[in-house]
């Protein structure tokens, strides 16, 4: 079967030539290459691969002594059939195959290495995939009769098994349509017996009869089958696979080379195969918790006893996580069964099913708990932490039903009744073991799961490197996930243990002993807190109280410190249960302890995030409590000095939110007491700027962040204590509101606020991160009257600043706090009138200053070549600005001077006709807006008029090309809106414009003939409803993109 | 086309607990009682090491939608992240997780959650979703950094 007949023969030269290229870059003597040469060299091989000749060098290469060269022949074959297939002359395939089949076989007698031979045999798959789909006549089994070929020809049963897997890995894996992937698959079937047939000889037959890497192989094989075997294949297979867990002699040790490649084929068995999820209790469950039942005990064993986690024993430990995986269920529902297994082959009498899962949540535990740390020590812990929620779940829902065979029998009688009973009562009795034991399971995972995520001390941590570090932390983060499921299970019992440990730490620890193990306790706790009802709980009464919290340290000792501050936030809600406050005149409450500890770690640098989030969470979940003790929070203020930098925003957050619960007259002392220094600064700032323009601009920010902090804490929230939902009550609060805020003190500092505001636009608003900060001032100071805070601020004079800053620069940030104050202007009434709101002559005053000005500013950037394009963020928000304008202040548009008006049509029109769909979408909003709103006001007669004469045809053009394929489909229904909206509203106007518009010589090319225009213009003139026109203009658009009857255009049309 | 969904969910969950890019957790959200909620899961995403985002983690809601996986979940920071494709409400503006652009459902949720990884550090200058990050993120790019750098301490893991 000589390659000269059907490959290209080349000249010895020039086979030489290509050997030396090929030696020069991949010889071991390529160091003295240069990186560059060498680059050179591989660009010039692939480069000659791809020539047709290169078919030609197959032959002499695979023949050649340097096994690069070799390597290079088994890889050319591969690449030509796989890539450059038309090359090869359609009707000389059969020899082809031919030359590879004999090729493969003489490199199999030459004993050449695995790599060459794998290429071959991927080779051998990839001519499949080109013979098979096509012609599956030249090759009849393909498979099979390889496989026949081969071994007839002197290949081994290792090498069968090795040309097998690279069969299913490559179909498996290989690109294919549908239908050549069914048809690819079936050839896998159709081989089915003679691979299961090759894996049961070489896995079955004693040790000594294989040939070294033959089991590996048979195995690997098996790996490769898995998703195609049926599971009446895979069965017979399993108690093989166990025995060759099993050492030869009880008293040898487990042999590797047998256990790790069986054990990885169990658990693909488990996961993907025909038995994966769950099936196969029976014949895969049972026997391997019989099998760990015999001989998982010595494992665990040997790993505890020698303190190290050798391969067979981690190998062990996928293999539980497997059957974990697997059999979830079975092991939840047999968890109490006294019943045993199936007749298997194992110990006498066969322990019950009870009996084997709890051998093996304890075989599974003792993983959990290795000994050491988690990425340091071992590991494997963290393998079996996926087990333990899913168990969890599965006992959940257990329905347990027992095994009386029904009979079938007619009529009830005594028995019937008798046996009736006799199963609930054993189905109570089943429950109630199950959960006995489950409990005892949990009760142990928590205790060994405490230990596990304990830190180190000092000394050894300070050994460890970074990424030990941060697997360390992402593991105690997942031991936190675990414990949520055992709390499900546990409940109280858990904190309980928890705080019981902790007490007991405390009262033994010595020195500096300890506070690891506390703190890794509190980590738990802090963990659950997402599955712990909020509701009075004795534990954590402990907890907060002081026999623990009264108890930790207050100086040092970070670690422990900074999980109690997160503790503490995160169970801030908690305390709103603590409405009694505790007995005795001198006691502090639960609450004003934890307010004590968290402030007091404010000062220092290493806690005060915590410490101040903390302060924050705990502030604003109990606000209503903590407002009688707003003196403490006085002194807090006070000694505001000694906080960093950083946090002094939040502090001030979390003592605005305790002023916020007192009656609004009490709150103006306390406001203007922190508001007061905070504006002052701002000031000193302001008069600093020209000096230190760094300096000045760093505290600008810093105030002004403390502002919106406090802004933020005085903003109502819904802590369920007070509620407003009485509109009487409502009114009243609100007028209590406007009389605080009416009061001088308040008046005067609101002037101050805004000044310093305003100076801060005038001075430092094209700084970004100062613009950024007003930004967020903006947003918390304002609201709706029912919203406000002494502190907010109107709209209008903000407005206006908006305005100054978008002269100096003009940014998306300012176009947006534009839109959102423009409505502000206008808003809804305070209390449910049927009165329609009309803004009051002030806010129009603003209204008709600024609009003119924002438009002229914006209108000119915009217009620039290019802007558009370049700027979608401030299209998108400028769009969005006019289109409030629009929605609420529809006549001030038509009061713009000269001109104006025109222009900003102009810049609408443009952007409908760029493709981006931002611009596009944001203006066709607007154009919609301000159709709808003109055509319904009854004062804008004029304005009506004016559109439709000026604009109507316009618009109707813009949107129409936009239909027809300028725009991405997914404008459509905006696009659609708009042309909805014209039509309705300018009916007979609409039909002229259109007509002009769709027959005008210059509309836009689309495959859209006069025949589908005429169609679209008669259906949306006759149209009464919605739907119609809507039907009518997704038609066109799909007509005119040539799409109409196909599925791919209905099937994504863009409702 | 709700058992498709939930059974695509169970299923997903299974591949994230044998596989998961490290640092990132996904879970399905759990009510009150313990039962679980498989059409809304919390997602912590960390900031990649060697950026301004590192040590942050940051928290996401998934929320799938019935006809998943024929349409994307919606993906939202809790709370709004500042970033350039992140709407004021958090929501993630992302190609693949929209349906007229990238989506398809044979995206996975590791592939979901690593997608929004690569976009912390790479924004898309293409998705203006909020003002204020994408304002500072074109006009000064170091003040737009040091900022990123004060919302990762704060998204530091507790």
């Amino acid at each position: 079967m000589s390659g000269a007949s059907v490959l290209p023969v080349l000249s010895l030269s020039d086979v030489q030539q290509v050997a030396q290229l090929i030696q020069q870059a991949y010889a071991p003597a390529s160091g003295q290459v240069s990186a560059e040469n060498q680059r050179r060299l591989q660009q010039e091989i692939l480069e000659i691969q791809r020539r047709p000749e290169a078919w030609g060098l197959v032959v002499p290469f695979l023949e050649h002594q340097d096994p690069n060269i070799e390597f290079f022949g088994a890889h050319t074959i591969q690449v030509k059939i796989a890539r450059d297939w038309d090359q090869f002359p359609q009707d000389r395939t059969v020899e082809l195959r031919d030359v590879v089949l004999g090729l493969t076989v003489r490199a199999v007698n030459s004993g050449r290495s695995k790599v060459i031979l794998r290429k071959l045999y991927v080779s051998l798959t990839s001519l499949a995939l080109k013979l098979i789909p096509k012609h599956p006549g030249e090759w009849p089994s393909w498979v099979l009769s390889t496989v026949t070929y081969l071994s007839e020809n002197g290949a081994t049963a290792e090498h069968i098994l090795d040309f097998l897997t690279i069969v299913a890995e490559e179909i498996e894996s290989a690109d294919l349509l549908q239908p050549t992937r069914l048809q690819m698959r079936q050839t896998l079937l159709d081989s089915v017996s003679v691979v299961v047939q090759g894996i049961t000889t070489t896995i079955a037959k004693p040790a000594h009869q294989r040939t070294p890497g033959e089991l590996n192989s048979a195995l690997k094989c098996l790996e490769a089958w898995m998703p195609t075997l049926p599971a009446s294949d895979l069965t017979p297979l399993i108690p093989i696979l166990i025995n060759l867990l099993t050492p030869l002699q009880p008293a040898l040790e487990f042999d590797e080379n047998a256990f790790v490649p069986a054990s990885d084929a169990l658990q693909a068995i488990m996961s993907d195969s025909a038995l994966s999820d769950g099936s196969g209790s029976k014949s895969l469950t049972e026997p391997l918790l019989v099998w760990m039942h015999t001989w998982g005990g010595r494992i665990v064993d040997a790993t505890l006893r020698s303190g190290f986690v050798d391969t067979v024993s981690h190998s062990f430990c996928k293999l539980l996580a497997a059957v974990g995986d697997h059999s979830t269920s079975y092991l939840a529902s047999h968890l109490a069964s006294t019943s045993q297994p199936g007749p298997l082959a194992g110990p006498s009498p066969l322990p019950t099913k009870s009996q084997l899962n709890q051998n093996y949540l304890r075989l599974l535990l003792a993983y959990t708990a290795l000994p050491g740390y988690y990425g340091v020590d071992e590991e494997e812990s963290e393998m079996t932490l996926g087990f333990w929620y899913l168990f969890q779940e599965a006992l959940w829902s257990v329905e347990y039903q027992f095994g009386f065979e029904e009979e079938e029998e007619d009529g009830v009688d005594d028995s019937d009744v008798v046996r009736e009973r006799e199963k609930e009562r054993l189905e109570r009795e089943q429950e109630k073991d199950q959960w006995t034991i489950a409990k005892a399971v949990y009760s142990e995972l928590v205790t060994v799961l405490e230990r596990k995520v304990k830190w180190p001390g000092r000394d050894e941590l300070s050994r460890w490197a970074n990424d030990q570090k941060d697997k360390f932390q992402v593991y105690r983060r997942d031991v936190g996930d675990t414990l949520i499921n055992a709390y499900y299970i546990l409940r109280n019992d858990m904190l309980e243990f928890y705080i019981n440990g902790i007490v007991e730490r405390l009262n033994t620890r010595h020195g500096d002993d300890g506070w690891e193990e506390i703190e890794a306790a509190l980590h738990c706790i802090m963990s659950i807190q997402e599955a712990v009802p909020i509701e009075d709980n004795e534990q954590l009464q402990r907890l907060f109280g002081s026999e623990i919290l009264g108890r930790l340290p207050i100086s040092g000792r970070y670690r422990v410190r900074r999980t109690m501050l997160s503790l503490l936030g995160t169970y801030a809600s908690w305390f709103t249960t603590q409405r009694t406050p505790p007995p005795g005149p001198n006691q502090m409450s639960l609450l004003m302890t934890a307010v004590s500890y968290v402030v007091n770690a404010l000062p220092e640098s290493s806690l005060c995030l915590q410490a101040a989030n903390a302060l924050r969470d705990l502030c604003d979940a109990n606000r209503t409590a903590l407002a009688p003790h707003i003196a403490a929070f006085g002194e807090l203020h006070a000694g505001l000095t000694g906080i960093p930098d950083t946090e002094k925003a939040k502090v001030l957050q979390s003592i605005a939110s305790v002023i916020q619960a007192l009656p609004p007259e009490e709150e103006i002392p306390p406001v203007v007491t922190i508001v007061n220094p905070v504006v002052a600064k701002l000031m000193e700032a302001l008069q600093t700027s020209v000096r230190l323009p760094e300096d000045a601009r760093a505290l600008a920010i810093q105030q002004l962040q403390t502002l919106t902090g406090v802004a933020k804490g005085l903003t109502r929230t819904n802590d369920g204590l007070v509620s407003l939902d009485d509109s009487d009550e409502e009114r009243e609060a609100l007028e209590h509101m406007n009389r605080a805020r009416a009061d001088p003190r308040m008046v005067k500092l609101r002037d101050e606020l805004l000044n310093a505001v305003r100076g801060t636009v005038e001075l430092m608003s094209t700084d970004a991160s100062v613009s950024d900060a007003l930004s967020d001032l903006f947003k918390s100071i304002t609201s709706l009257p029912t919203d406000a805070t002494l502190i907010s601020l109107p709209p209008g004079p903000l407005l206006e600043l908006v305005c100054i800053a978008s002269q100096r620069q003009l940014t998306a940030v300012w176009l947006s706090l534009a839109s959102m104050l423009f409505p502000q202007l206008d808003p809804p009434p305070a209390i449910t009138t049927s009165l329609v709101s009309t803004p009051s002559p002030e806010n129009w005053a603003v209204v008709t200053n600024v609009l003119p000005v924002l438009l002229q500013i914006s209108l000119t950037f915009l217009g620039q070549p290019g802007a558009m394009e370049a700027n979608p963020d401030i299209v998108q928000a400028f769009f969005s600005c006019v289109e409030a304008v629009a929605r609420i202040f529809t006549k001030a548009l038509y009061q713009l001077p000269d001109g104006l008006l025109d222009a900003l049509m102009d810049c609408s029109m443009t952007a409908l006709s760029l493709q981006e769909r931002y611009s596009l979408v944001s203006s066709c909003t607007f154009l919609h807006t301000l159709v709808n709103r003109t055509t319904r006001s009854d004062d804008l007669e004029n304005g009506k008029t004016l559109l439709a004469q000026r604009h109507g045809r316009s618009i109707m053009q813009g949107v129409l090309l936009d239909l027809a394929g300028i725009a991405p489909r997914s404008a459509s229904p905006n696009l659609i809106d708009l042309l909805s909206v014209l039509l309705s509203r300018y009916p007979a106007e609409s039909r002229v414009w259109m007509s002009e518009v769709l027959f005008s010589d210059n509309f836009t090319p689309s495959k859209a003939s006069r025949e589908a225009k005429e169609k679209f213009l008669k259906s949306v003139a006759s149209s009464r409803t919605m739907k119609r026109t809507r039907e009518a203009a997704q038609e066109f658009v799909l007509v005119a993109r040539g799409l109409e009857n196909s599925s791919f255009g209905y099937s994504s049309v863009v409702v | 086309m709700s058992g498709i969904c939930r059974t695509r969910l169970a299923e997903e969950r299974k591949q994230w607990r044998k596989d998961h890019p490290f640092g990132f957790y996904a879970k399905p959200t759990k009510a009150a009682d313990g039962s679980m909620n498989l059409m809304e899961w919390e997602v912590g995403i960390p900031g990649k090491t060697g950026t301004a985002w590192e040590a942050g983690v940051y928290k996401l809601m998934m929320i799938f939608p019935e006809d998943y996986p024929s349409k994307p979940p919606k993906c939202k920071f809790t709370p709004p992240l500042f970033h350039p494709n992140v709407y004021p409400s958090g929501t993630v503006c992302l190609s693949i997780l929209d349906e007229e652009k990238g989506w398809k459902p044979a995206i996975t949720i590791k592939q979901i959650v690593l997608g929004i990884q690569d976009l912390l550090d790479d924004p898309n200058v293409n998705d203006p979703a909020q003002s204020d990050a994408y304002t500072m993120f074109k006009n000064d790019k170091a003040a737009y950094e040091r900022r990123v750098r004060v919302q990762a301490r704060e998204n530091i893991p507790k």
